[in-house]
């Protein structure tokens, strides 16, 4: 599907795109909610220029979109951090929701942005990692890689940040 | 910030919770990360009713997809044409234009427009100042056109359009010389009939429904003619954005949408007449046989009612 979509066939795009957006958008807006869309659509114009150098089969390809998303992640950081917004000094990070769109939410599938907000609660570095495990589907080695870590570090984040959405879970009563 | 990351032993936590496998046996966290079932796996008393829960929160991270995260998708399918259109220029010079259907702002060291400038003054290209040349003229009015088809796409996806809006859109963003028609076969997209699949009688020469095919449906479509398997796989390459409902069916059938493009091969050669019409090979990895797709999971499902499209197979079980 891959080699098709490099040949230009709008069907093996399409149905890669539909494969992997829905993935990306959720990731995203676990680390990065309040430009999700935004940083998404760059990872995709990222993607489409150079397709027609990569090579690899889909696990590959998966690794390859998010590892573009990711920068393109952190060069909002670095954005942001040019460019700082207004602080919120009264309010406790933990409090803040990391969930863009209230409107949109109502819209959404509940139980997944129930979810997404709940992991969007761990410590940024749990929850990415918990993001490109689960919803990326990638494997320990590969987020490893991925983030500049070992695969020791992010088997223990992965774990850690499981425990701690255990704890949130029996802490807050929520039931999805 | 205390985190994983900067604790590689076993012990207390930043924020005084148990190390990580006190509550929460290794295996059984990766199990869940990796979305295999735990039956396997001797959960009892407290452990089973922690775990539970963040099961379930698991299974939803990976629930089937919304419509809104599919909102991009026309946006995107612009962009690939538009690569795909200027094969022969160099990447970076296409990333301007890829940027630009995207609506998005690319560095000057990206859009390589000095490079096009460069070209344009090696290639003595010249036309009196103020006045776009005809080829501009034409690529702004096809750019127009194309940008109108998007934006009626858009709006008929979203649901923003009356019904027949919706179709007329639906229809003009799959004409032929809007976009180049690139399916698998070759063929040019089929107009689509209103709620229907691709027109039976668009479709030319579909193979014959093989006795052999693991449960085809014969769930009569809006136009009498039954939905196979054969027949969505026809439809949704025809035109892979006219229908959600057959991208979360092909899911199912297929088991995840990265199997869709396999699962369908058989049928799509079949149609071309490569391979044995009446009997198409099995998709391969094991790919379960298709459901009917009289009743494709809506998108959006919660994963609770089990219609949770295409991630029906990364679905915890209990």
């Amino acid at each position: 599907m891959i080699g098709a979509a490099k040949r230009g066939d709008e069907a093996a795009f399409s149905t890669l795109w539909r494969d992997a957006n829905p993935a990306l958008l959720r990731y995203l807006r676990v680390v990065t909610p309040e430009h999700a869309e935004d940083v998404a659509a760059e990872t995709w114009v990222q993607v489409l220029r150079g397709l027609a150098q990569f090579t690899g089969d889909e696990s590959a390809w998966r690794a390859w979109l998010f590892t573009n998303a990711r920068r393109r992640v952190l060069d909002q950081v670095r954005h942001r951090t040019r460019h700082p917004a207004e602080p919120l000094d009264d309010i406790h990070a933990s409090e803040v929701p990391r969930t863009a769109d209230a409107e949109q939410l109502a819209m959404d599938n509940i139980a997944t942005e129930q979810a997404i907000a709940l992991v969007s609660r761990l410590p940024e570095q749990q929850a990415e990692v918990i993001m490109l495990r689960v919803v990326a589907g990638l494997e320990t080695d590969v987020v490893a890689e991925l983030l500049g870590r070992s695969p020791g570090a992010v088997r223990v984040a992965a774990h850690r940040g499981l425990k701690k959405l255990a704890t949130l879970l029996s802490g807050a009563g929520v039931t999805l | 910030m205390g985190n994983g990351f900067s604790l590689g032993n076993r012990g207390p936590g930043p924020l005084g919770d148990p190390g990580p496998d006190a509550l929460l046996p290794e295996a059984v966290a990766e199990a869940i990360l990796a979305g295999v079932p735990l039956e396997g796996h001797a959960l009892r008393g407290p452990l089973a009713a922690e775990v539970r829960p963040l099961v379930e929160t698991v299974g939803a991270l990976r629930a089937a997809p919304t419509a809104a995260e599919f909102r991009g998708h026309a946006q995107a399918m612009a962009a690939f044409r538009e690569v795909s259109g200027i094969s022969g220029v160099t990447g970076t010079a296409g990333v301007a234009g890829v940027a630009h259907t995207l609506q998005l702002e690319v560095p000057h060291h990206l859009a390589g427009r000095r490079a096009g400038r460069a070209r344009h003054r090696a290639q003595g290209r010249t036309r009196p100042a103020g006045r776009p040349s005809a080829k501009r003229r034409l690529g702004l009015a096809t750019a127009g056109a194309a940008a109108l088809i998007v934006v009626l796409g858009v709006f008929a996806y979203s649901g923003y359009l009356p019904g027949p809006f919706q179709r007329a859109a639906r229809v003009a963003t799959s004409t032929p010389g809007t976009g180049r028609s690139s399916s698998p076969s070759g063929a040019s997209r089929p107009a689509t009939g209103p709620g229907g699949l691709a027109g039976s009688s668009a479709t030319p020469a579909a193979p014959p429904t093989p006795s052999t095919t693991p449960s085809p449906s014969t769930t009569p479509s809006a136009d009498g003619q039954p939905e196979t398997p054969a027949k969505i796989c026809q439809a949704y390459f025809a035109d892979p954005w006219r229908d959600l409902s057959d991208f979360v069916t092909l899911s199912k059938a297929a088991g995840g949408p990265r199997k869709i493009w396999s699962y369908c091969q058989p049928y799509l050669q079949a149609e071309q007449g490569h391979g044995p019409a009446d009997t198409p090979a099995p998709p391969d990895n094991g790919t379960p046989a298709p459901p009917s797709p009289s009743a494709p999971a809506p998108p959006g499902s919660g994963h609770r009612n089990g219609s949770d499209g295409g991630n029906a197979s990364r679905q915890q079980a209990w």
